[in-house]
């Protein structure tokens, strides 16, 4: 059948010429290069870690003395070998005497084990290798800010780079961004909790991405979800002035902003608020899930009345029944959970970029160079969306250099503490909660 | 089952074109012909036959219409099933995964490309003009499974066609029993509908079924 033929042809053409059009767009490389970033900064944050690990067999006092990450390179890769850690040479790297002098004398005086040259060169090289991936880190998150800029500028300028392109690709297109309402620019990033919100009647979120906007960092927490609102608004404007027309209006924009923080930041807290106030008021972060080693069910620990207190019922009591706690801990919100081990699907590592992990010499000594300083301390981690806290930042060891000892303690090592470090269980029982309970009253 | 052989509990089809592999699958030559396996492990509709489906009712010179064309997994194995005289069009709307689908397309001289929206079949209504569509596949992971395969059946299958719709229960409800939603996606089908059997697509397939139907 030729017409077949004919037919089959043309929708062959039309398929591969709008498949062509769908990437041709400039949005489709903003959502590859932020995803990228997001990725780049858990690996290297990954193999530093195992760097660490293996170079403090030979030079652990390095490990504890030098915390910023690419100070800590710079010495491995440049020097490695612990006798060779003179004054001389760590304050070439350095560019500090004093720091140099102690490692120095840490180096003389070293419980590390002898190590051969043939595994030093190992660890050198991975080295070098994380070298070259944080600097192919700053090299992306300049052009995520230059193309972010040149597609959107009023959006990104009040948004930011980062988490202006992570909306435009959460969103898919700038075309669809803008025509989002301001409502679901505010909790894009939330998914989990907004479908939580409508299956089991949690409280919906209040932000997504733009929770780690600087403006809304700074905001007190009673008013964290006003200013959400408000910036989520002018940026819906924001993008629509992008989209249909040329003009800056970002200033005018940013001001009135800043304006409505002020004021907000000036409003008291509402009496009684604060009770409501810390979320978690339905899952209590306290509570701790056992495995009960005698019947091996899993159940929550922690006493009814905290349960009770917690839940703001204890005042209540005697009041109106209904309202009470079921005394078996099955009450509606407060217990009878069970941890889904596994789930929330870890996101280990996800190596974007198979190249730099590769043993060839890469850029070399070249990329190096030039390479001073962390890169602005921004992080990209995973967000405990429901104490609304952000943890395990992406570069923990020079951002805080508190939470490195702590971290350290605590055992999380090796790839597993991604933000997925702090007080766990939060998230699993959240989603098993309504779950089981659901199916448990079926 | 007409072009579906069984050798040594593989499924198979022969091979359209000789001696190409699709996604990686095992060729296995078989009284001179060449066929290539056929995993229910990645194909729901091979899972089916496994599950005791008896009969996909192609076979040489069938039309088929396929939602969720993905990158052609099934499909290359249907255009095996139904020849040169036959012919499939599959439909998806993801443009990711029909550029894998595109090129299958141009070597295999049965099959068509839709990228278009399945919840929409009017906007491809003017490339099936004046071919009767003897089965319709669905395979979609959206909340209204039923909706979209009645919608489509209506405007293109012919009356005793047959429609094969794996319903993705999680992508329905994340929290209700799957025999449940299963039930209830089956419910909507009745009224236009013969269901001639639904099969759970266990173990190939976690949270699937696989309706299989007759329109009336």
């Amino acid at each position: 059948m030729d017409n077949v033929e004919e037919l089959r042809k043309k929708l062959i053409g039309s398929a591969r010429k709008k498949v062509q059009e769908k990437f041709s767009s400039k949005d489709v490389h903003i959502a590859k290069a932020v995803n990228l970033l997001e990725d780049i900064d858990a690996a290297s944050n990954l193999l530093i870690e195992q760097l660490r690990e293996w170079h403090a067999f030979h030079f652990p006092e390095l490990n504890e003395l030098v915390k910023d990450n690419d100070v800590y390179l710079k010495l491995v890769y440049s020097i490695g070998e612990r006798k060779n850690f003179s004054v001389k040479k760590i304050s070439g790297v350095l560019g500090d005497e004093n720091n140099a002098q102690e490692i120095a004398s840490a180096a003389s005086n070293s419980m590390g084990s002898e190590t051969a040259e043939k595994d030093l060169s190992e660890m050198k090289m991975l080295a070098l290798n994380c070298l070259n991936l944080r600097q192919e880190r700053e090299y992306l998150s300049k052009y995520l800010e230059e193309s972010m800029k040149a597609e959107l500028p009023n959006f990104s300028e009040i948004a930011g780079a980062v988490i202006g392109a992570k909306i435009l690709a959460k969103a898919g297109s700038k075309e669809r961004l803008a025509f989002m309402p301001a409502s679901t620019i505010q909790i894009i990033g939330a998914e989990k909790a907004l479908f939580m919100h409508f299956r089991k009647g949690v409280k919906g979120p209040k932000y997504g991405f733009l929770f780690q906007h600087p403006l809304i960092k700074a905001a007190p927490f009673h008013v964290k979800g006003k200013l959400a609102r408000s910036l989520a608004a002018k940026l819906a404007i924001a993008v629509k002035a992008d989209f249909f027309g040329k003009r800056d209006i970002s200033a005018e924009l940013k001001k009135s902003l800043e304006e409505r923080a002020r004021q907000l930041a000036g409003r008291k807290m509402k009496p009684g608020k604060k009770a409501e106030a810390p979320a978690q008021k339905a899952f209590p972060e306290k509570l701790e899930i056992r495995r009960n080693d005698f019947t091996g069910s899993w159940k929550a620990r922690g006493s009814h009345e905290q349960t009770e207190k917690r839940n703001g019922y204890a005042e209540r009591r005697g009041g109106d029944e209904r309202h009470r706690p079921r005394s078996d801990g099955f009450g509606a919100r407060s217990g009878g959970f069970r941890p889904r081990t596994g789930s929330f699907g870890a996101k280990s590592g996800g190596f974007g970029n198979k190249k730099f992990f590769g043993h060839g010499k890469g850029p070399g000594e070249k990329s190096f160079a030039g390479h001073n300083g962390n890169s602005g301390g921004k992080s990209f981690t995973g967000r405990d969306r429901t104490t609304g806290t952000f943890k395990g930042t992406g570069q923990a060891y020079h951002d805080t250099k508190k939470s490195f000892p702590r971290a350290q303690e605590s055992g999380a090592s090796h790839g597993k503490s991604f933000g997925r470090t702090g007080p766990g269980g939060r998230k699993p029982f959240r989603d098993s909660h309504g779950f089981r309970q659901k199916s448990r009253k079926k | 089952m007409e072009g579906v052989y069984a050798v040594n509990s593989h499924l198979a089809t022969e091979n359209l074109v000789k001696g190409e592999q699709v996604y990686g699958e095992r060729l296995l030559h078989f009284e001179g012909k060449e066929l290539r396996a056929w995993d229910p492990y990645r194909s729901k509709v091979a899972a089916a036959v496994k599950k005791g489906l008896k009969q996909l009712n192609i076979g040489k010179g069938s039309r088929i219409l396929y939602l969720g064309a993905a990158e052609g997994t099934t499909i290359s194995h249907l255009s095996d099933i139904i020849g040169l005289k036959g012919i499939v069009f599959g439909v998806d709307v993801s443009a990711r995964s029909m550029r894998k689908f595109v090129y299958l397309c141009e070597k295999r001289k049965n099959l068509v490309p839709i990228l278009a929206d399945a919840s929409q079949p009017n906007i491809y209504k003017e490339y099936l003009e004046g071919f009767s569509i003897d089965a319709l596949f669905q395979d979609v992971s959206q909340k209204n499974q039923a909706d979209i395969f009645l919608k489509n059946t209506r405007v293109y299958l012919k009356r005793g066609g047959f429609g094969f719709l794996s319903v993705k229960a999680r992508s329905i409800n994340s929290a209700m029993p799957v025999e449940e939603i299963v039930q209830e996606e089956t419910e909507k089908l009745e009224n236009e509908f013969d269901i001639l059997g639904v099969l759970p697509l266990q173990p190939f397939e976690k949270d699937h079924a696989m309706v299989y139907c007759r329109k009336k």
